[in-house]
């Protein structure tokens, strides 16, 4: 027998032995092993296969509706917001048409100004004839007549207390009863 | 010492048994996923409903009122533009009434000038024509000229001691109210010559005028017609003034008939004493 082959032996021997003294150790090792190890997985391919039949489903139900709305933009919301806009570019059209016909036709800005520049022309005219009005006019020469004629021409509605004397003083007094006939005094 | 050994790792064998037996299985981590994909489709086809009925319950009436409110609005905006453009303010009728405005400035405008230019005057010696010359100048600058003209024209008041004192007064005064009323005429004349240039300026503004300018036109106007009207009381006054000195002088004609008879009547009785 070799040498070799007798020191297997006596390994697997002094082994064996060890083995057999500590089997309960080893029993409850490979029990706890048994446990903790993760269980086996599914198969992959079911598990794929039902995740794209509700993510198809659920995307089919969810362009349906997608559908649904388009349509309704379309052929709804659409033709709204299309006889919207176009009132409301009548309504622009319209507007600015007015405008147009009142800055052209009826509040044109040069005829505004001119018409200012009228008014303010007939008012210059005015002023310089009121200064001609303001010129005096006074020609009397004597005393009385000259009395007569500062009341008269004094536009002082306050003197007309005083024209009948001033009057007086230039065209006489009527004449006392016995010095004319009654028909000459009541001329 | 194996015996305690043994009994220790069989409770420990135990222990671990029941963990493993009470505590819950693990979860399979795909299972998950497909909630949570379910999930958000759910969600997700859940706002795309809520969309559509968004667009149908509360977009579409209010895209229909407002559809509806504008067409309505274009309407009376449209009848609006017709009204003003066809009945308050028709261009033709602008254009019409320029027309007459035109027509009338034509027809009388170059008249009445002419009119107004034609030379009226007729005195004929040194005198009176330069008196009538100045009380027709439309001046007002030379009042005392006038004055002077008058009385070369018509003679001054006499000396006091050429005449009774009543009697100068009285022909002072006669001449000093139509003198100032020829001065009044000259003042007047002077005014109608401006009064006639505010006239043609509010004319020609009618060629150029627009309906909402009208306002300012009339209110020029009326600016004209009532200082026009206070320059024509003026005038109405002086010739009241004239003629109430008329008045005068012919009453004091009769006192002074009054007066010689009362003194004749005195010298007669003196005489028969």
């Amino acid at each position: 027998m070799p040498a070799s082959l007798a020191l297997f032996f006596g390994l697997f021997g002094r082994s064996w032995k060890l083995v057999a003294s500590r089997r309960m150790q080893i029993i409850a090792l490979l029990v706890i092993l048994a446990l903790l190890v993760p269980q086996p997985a599914n198969a992959q391919l079911g598990f794929l296969t039902g995740l794209i039949s509700i993510i198809s489903s659920g995307l089919s139900a969810v362009s349906g509706i997608l559908a649904t709305v388009n349509s309704t933009l379309q052929n709804v919301i659409g033709p709204l917001l299309r006889s919207i806009s176009g009132a409301m570019a009548a309504i622009q059209s319209i507007t600015q048409g007015i405008l147009d016909f009142q800055q052209n036709i009826v509040y044109p800005l040069a005829a505004i100004n001119s018409a200012r520049g009228l008014v303010g022309q007939v008012q210059g005219i005015y002023n310089s004839i009121r200064g001609i009005w303001n010129t005096v006019v006074r020609s009397a020469t004597l005393v009385n007549p000259q009395g007569l004629e500062n009341v008269i021409l004094s536009k002082d509605a306050g003197q007309i207390g005083t024209v009948a004397a001033r009057f007086a003083a230039v065209y006489t007094p009527l004449p006392a009863a016995t010095e004319g006939r009654a028909t000459m005094l009541a001329r | 010492m194996s015996t305690i050994l043994t009994k220790a790792l069989a409770v420990a064998l135990v222990s671990v048994l029941m963990v493993v037996m009470v505590a819950p299985q693990p979860a399979y981590a795909q299972g998950g996923l497909l909630s949570g994909i379910t999930g958000i489709l759910s969600a997700l086809n859940g706002a795309t409903a809520a969309l559509q009925n968004f667009i149908d319950n509360v977009m579409r009436p209010i895209l229909q009122s407002i559809s509806a409110a504008s067409s309505a609005v274009q309407n009376i905006l449209g009848a609006l533009r017709n009204f003003f453009e066809q009945v308050v303010w028709p261009v033709s009728e602008i254009n019409r009434i320029r027309g007459l405005v035109q027509q009338l400035i034509a027809q009388f405008s170059g008249a009445l000038n002419t009119l107004y230019g034609i030379n009226v005057s007729s005195a004929q010696l040194p005198n009176s024509r330069q008196l009538e010359t100045i009380m027709r100048n439309r001046s007002p600058g030379d009042l005392a000229g006038l004055r002077i003209a008058f009385v070369q024209t018509y003679g001054a008041v006499p000396a006091a001691a050429d005449a009774h004192p009543e009697e100068r007064d009285l022909m002072d005064v006669d001449d000093a109210m139509t003198i100032d009323h020829l001065m009044t005429l000259k003042l007047a004349d002077a005014g109608a010559d401006q009064t006639v240039a505010a006239a043609g300026a509010i004319q020609s503004q009618g060629l150029v005028v627009a309906p909402g300018t009208a306002a300012y036109s009339t209110a020029a106007a009326h600016i004209a017609t009532l200082e026009s009207n206070a320059h024509i009381q003026k005038m109405i006054a002086s010739a009241l003034r004239l003629e109430a000195a008329r008045l005068g002088h012919d009453t004091m004609t009769v006192k002074r008939s009054a007066t010689f008879t009362r003194e004749s009547r005195s010298k007669t009785t003196e005489l028969n004493r």
